[in-house]
């Protein structure tokens, strides 16, 4: 990268900073001059700098993810302040405890050889969580996925896509070829799958299940040589759907305020005709921020924020956001396809796939293309585990490609 | 319309204006990136050129675990002892078995007078050899390809 001259090398990071500078600015005079907006900002940008100039004077691989994701996290700060001044200062300390995160992952991933081995700890810390969120779990909104402790709550389900992709990881890196109690170890991962799946089924969290299942596919597709299996797969899993859909009475619930939403607008269909009308009132270049009525929009700060994002920064700006998530996934999966051992490419294959297929649920559940299920938009949704657990992913992404850009540097995974 | 509805909606368009030139950078500069990677392509690190040796696993029978893959850069002396670029610690590798290095846009092999001998292609080595990508060499009944 030496040979780049200094400032078309820094100039979208300039940009970021100004982007920070104007954004906060203005909220700044929009909510009569309170200091708080400053100090939010300021942090930002200070976390940011910090955060940023690690990376690249450290070497640590690819330079351009961690950029586009500070521009997703600033703007999903700016639109949480002005939604709700909480709401961003929480955001910012969540951002911060993220980036913490973001670095040990980094130096535990980089340094420990032996994370393919260890299948069966994935599984059972995984099995583990959801027991203990059926057991001491709270309900927020119809789903039973909150574990509080001393105070502090946090969502498992978030921390398990992790666990699952490692796991499926193990095998499809090809280093678990051993049966497990006489099965083939096709088969446990894909037992293990349905595990996972059937206590989401039990705390009615239907948006991790679709985002687990998705991973799952897209994984067989790439890996397994015949089309059998994943047809095999997406048939059972069709029925099992459609099965669902005539029984239970969420999945009903959706589905019908997603083909018609009008009918009924005081109710079922509230959230997603507000969102639609944000979107539209938004128009090309947004109403300017301060100027729109996101918080007409339930849900707002964390499923929703993309309707609010559409409002204030019009379609061009759902669209950065979309184009933003579309180059991550493409240098991600560049990194996929140039690490050198097979357990990198699997997992760094797999985190791709839960950042892409997250935000296609979410994005196409607010512009009412597929049915809504509430998950949150990675790095702009409000959420402390979201957002810690994305850093994560981020982490070991990175490790990744640091591992590639030093050459191999020994630090491969051991092959059994 | 009060005066910060105006700033506002101005502003909304420079946000946009920013956002918008924010992308175009970063796809600008990962287009630098990829085209510097390509001209690269024969896997120079820092000016020494680089191979690699890829273990195949299914022919072998090793005591120990081999790695997936051995890098060599410029070049590398095999062998069973723990100087060498490369250690094997295997039963039929030799203490120095074999070398293969870069020399004037070529890389060549050379068995260093191994107990039980080098093939490449299945044709024991008896001097010096050209290497091209993708022969098999084998290392006292170790196998592995040889990749750029």
């Amino acid at each position: 990268m030496g040979k780049f001259k200094g400032l078309n090398y820094r100039r979208p990071a300039y940009l970021l900073m100004l982007m920070n500078m104007f954004g906060f600015g203005l909220l700044f005079v929009a909510n009569s001059y309170n200091p708080n907006i400053l100090y939010v900002g300021a942090g930002l940008l200070g976390l940011f700098i910090l955060m940023y100039t690690i990376i690249v004077l450290c070497r640590m691989g690819d330079k351009f993810i961690m950029l586009m994701a500070c521009m997703l996290i600033t703007i999903g700060v700016l639109l949480l302040c002005r939604i709700k001044i909480d709401y961003g200062i929480r955001q910012i300390m969540w951002v911060a405890i993220g980036g913490a995160a973001f670095f040990t992952v980094y130096v535990v991933y980089y340094n420990i050889r032996f994370w393919n081995r260890m299948w069966f700890l994935y599984l059972a810390l995984g099995t583990g969580l959801f027991l203990a969120t059926l057991l001491f779990g709270k309900v927020v909104n119809g789903s039973k996925n909150w574990i509080s402790l001393g105070g502090f709550s946090f969502q498992p389900a978030e921390i398990t896509k992790i666990l699952f992709i490692m796991f499926l990881a193990c095998y499809y890196s090809g280093s678990w070829n051993k049966p497990f109690l006489r099965l083939k170890p096709k088969w446990v991962t894909m037992l293990g799958t349905y595990l996972f799946i059937g206590f989401l089924v039990l705390q009615r969290d239907w948006g991790t299940i679709l985002v687990l299942f998705a991973i799952y596919i897209f994984m067989i597709y790439v890996y397994e040589k015949g089309y059998g299996f994943l047809a095999g797969n997406v048939g059972v899993a069709a029925i099992v759907a459609l099965l669902g859909y005539k029984f239970l009475y969420h999945i009903q619930v959706r589905v019908s305020a997603w083909l018609d939403p009008w009918s009924d607008i005081a109710d079922k269909g509230y959230q997603i005709t507000q969102s639609l009308f944000a979107i539209a009132s938004g128009g090309y270049f947004g109403r300017g921020l301060g100027n729109g009525s996101p918080n007409y929009i339930p849900e707002v700060h964390s499923d929703f924020i993309f309707a609010a994002v559409c409002e204030e920064m019009g379609v061009f700006g759902g669209a950065a956001i979309i184009i933003l998530f579309f180059l991550i996934a493409y240098r991600c999966f560049k990194i996929s396809i140039t690490a050198q051992d097979p357990f990198d490419k699997a997992v760094c294959l797999g985190l791709t796939l839960m950042f892409a297929v997250q935000t296609f649920i979410i994005v196409g559940g607010v512009i009412k293309m597929i049915p809504l299920t509430g998950i949150t938009l990675p790095f702009v949704s409000y959420g402390g585990t979201s957002i810690v657990v994305n850093f994560a992913s981020l982490g070991i992404i990175q490790a990744i490609s640091a591992k590639e850009e030093r050459g191999t540097g020994g630090a491969g995974h051991e092959s059994k | 319309m009060t005066f910060y509805n105006f700033l506002s909606s101005i502003l909304s368009y420079v946000f946009t204006f920013i956002i918008y030139l924010f992308i175009f950078g970063v796809i600008r500069l990962i287009y630098l990136d990829v085209k510097k990677m390509s001209r690269f392509e024969n896997n120079s690190v820092s000016g020494v050129e680089t191979a690699s040796l890829k273990t195949l696993h299914g022919k072998n029978q090793a005591e120990t675990e081999l790695k997936n893959r051995y890098m060599i850069y410029g070049e590398a002396v095999i062998g069973r002892s723990k100087t060498c670029d490369i250690v094997l610690r295997e039963k039929y590798v030799s203490n120095q078995h074999v070398r293969i290095w870069f020399e004037k846009g070529e890389w060549y092999l050379e068995d260093l007078g191994s107990r039980n001998g080098t093939e490449v292609n299945g044709q024991r080595i008896r001097q010096r050899v050209m290497l091209d990508p993708q022969d098999e060499i084998s290392i006292g009944g170790l196998r592995f390809v040889f990749e750029l």
